[in-house]
């Protein structure tokens, strides 16, 4: 899936109907197969341009473009990973990840079979043997697992992931990276992949979008050619994480007057 | 000694105690009748068919309301939370009549709706709404926003949004809200047939009062407390066969 953004504007209109500016000028094009990182301080804006991307939020003014078509909603081609999971509580492992696949069942779509279609992505995100759990029976990795396998279930084009390992701690955080990888290798799906972390954006991403604060835009562009698996310790990474920090620094600095 | 086993001596306890302060004539059987007595006559009533004639009078009444409460009430309480709009315009009205007791209600039942089934079935449905109402509400309200956006996502549309998501997450509370309700609608019918009524556990009592059978009396509020105790335990039960989910989270 292609993704293009052109001269992006989103205000936040307040309470008291002031203008709050919050993504300005920005210009995007995404390939692809891509894994992308979107990474910048928290409360940038990044994710709410993921969430424009998602359909979830109109920007005020510019074009977001996904294979040449304009944004008009959600959907499932363009599906999306949650920092809090977003799994639905009453549903097992297996009824969440089959959500969005019988929801389009019911409308007589034809589907794969279902034990098919779940054996694969259960097995395709490591989650044999809790087919019957319930989600709060799950460690907060395995959750976003679920939420992985389940955004896959409908095939979409593109994953959009709205810092998914935030709340995950850093030793499972890791094992998480490399399965996400292999889980993109394997299907090559464009990842657009919302961070804060500068490591999480090296370790992961082909590309790499530093954006600026609010109101934000992309301030540079990454492109990184380090083969997989990387090795954090290398100093090609340390330099290019330093590369990126620098870049996100120089952003922080304001104007004095 | 588990706590079961402890809260189980408690009552053996009361009961013991009871028993002596009847039997060494601390008290008047007048007054406070033995447990014994009481389940004698229990027994007794049971055996004429009276008491089974008035639980199915209380009953039938409870029911009747319960259901057109649990129904509206979920209904209500489901557009109040999904439709802003519709909140703005019920929520005041609520807040009017959630302060005013259903027995307040009662004599203006009667006026409307006669002395008949039709004012006490009323009454009890007045007063198990509100419970059901405002904890549907606040389950409906309480849909995260990432949980409604999954779904989206995933091509949900209204109907469905509401069937899968919205419903099933609200469960755990309206059943919270139904238990409440049940309790509710003890107090409200016992109250009605006191007032109004020829049969039912309320008329019951009241007569067995004014007609100084006070082992009948003690029998009708027994029979209540084994009521109450049956039904919420039913009600919790249920629940956990509806949201296993949920029991289990609260276990934890």
């Amino acid at each position: 899936m292609r993704i293009e953004a052109r001269q992006v504007r989103m205000d936040y209109v307040l309470p008291n109907k002031k203008k709050l500016p919050v993504i300005d000028n920005l210009n995007v094009d995404i390939d692809d197969g891509q894994f992308v990182c979107l990474l910048g301080p928290s409360g940038c804006g990044k994710s709410t341009f993921l969430r424009c991307i998602a359909g979830l939020e109109y920007p005020t003014t510019g074009l977001i473009e996904v294979d040449g078509h304009k944004v008009e909603g959600p959907g499932p081609d363009r599906s999306m990973v949650f920092q809090d999971y977003a799994l639905f509580p009453w549903c097992t492992v297996a009824q969440n990840v089959l959500f969005g696949v019988r929801l389009r069942a019911n409308r007589g779509h034809n589907i794969r079979p279902e034990p098919d279609l779940l054996k694969e992505l259960i097995d395709l995100v490591g989650l044999e043997g809790f087919e019957h759990a319930y989600p709060h029976q799950l460690s907060g990795g395995m959750r976003q697992r679920v939420g992985i396998a389940r955004a896959l279930s409908v095939n979409p084009g593109a994953l959009l992931m709205d810092e998914p390992f935030a709340a995950i701690d850093a030793i499972t955080r890791e094992s998480m990276q490399k399965q996400l990888l292999s889980v993109w290798e394997k299907t090559r799906k464009t990842i657009i992949f919302v961070t804060h972390s500068v490591e999480e954006a090296a370790f992961l991403g082909d590309r790499v979008h530093v954006f600026a604060p609010r109101p934000t835009s992309i301030r540079e562009s990454f492109t990184i050619n380090l083969p997989r698996p990387r090795d954090p310790a290398s100093p090609a990474f340390v330099k290019l994480a330093q590369q990126m920090r620098e870049s996100i620094n120089s952003g922080m600095r304001r104007p004095t007057p | 000694m588990s706590s079961k086993i402890r809260g189980l001596l408690s009552i053996i306890g009361l009961l013991v105690v009871w028993e002596a302060a009847v039997r060494f004539h601390f008290v008047e059987a007048f007054a406070l009748t033995s447990p014994t007595m009481i389940v004698q006559d229990m027994a007794h009533l049971i055996a004429t068919g009276e008491l089974q004639r008035h639980i199915a009078a209380s009953m039938t009444r409870i029911l009747a309301g319960y259901s057109v409460a649990l129904v509206a009430g979920v209904f209500v309480g489901v557009l109040m939370g999904w439709f802003k709009l519709l909140d703005d315009f019920i929520d005041p009205i609520v807040e009017v009549f959630r302060p005013v007791s259903p027995l307040a209600i009662l004599p203006l039942a009667i006026l409307w709706l006669g002395i008949g089934q039709a004012s006490k079935v009323f009454v009890v449905a007045y007063g198990c709404v509100f419970p059901i109402m405002l904890n549907t509400y606040a389950g409906v309200r309480s849909v995260p926003r990432s949980t409604i956006e999954a779904a989206r996502i995933m091509g949900a549309r209204p109907d469905e949004m509401l069937r899968k998501v919205v419903l099933p997450h609200s469960l755990p509370l309206i059943m919270t809200g139904a238990r409440i309700s049940f309790a509710v609608s003890l107090i409200v019918i016992i109250a009605a047939e006191m007032v109004a009524a020829d049969t039912g556990l309320g008329y019951m009592i009241l007569t067995a009062q004014q007609t100084f059978h006070t082992s009948d009396l003690f029998a009708g509020i027994v029979t209540i407390a084994i009521i109450g105790f049956v039904g919420d335990r039913l009600l919790r039960l249920l629940r956990a066969r509806l949201c296993p989910w949920y029991v289990e989270s609260e276990q934890r």
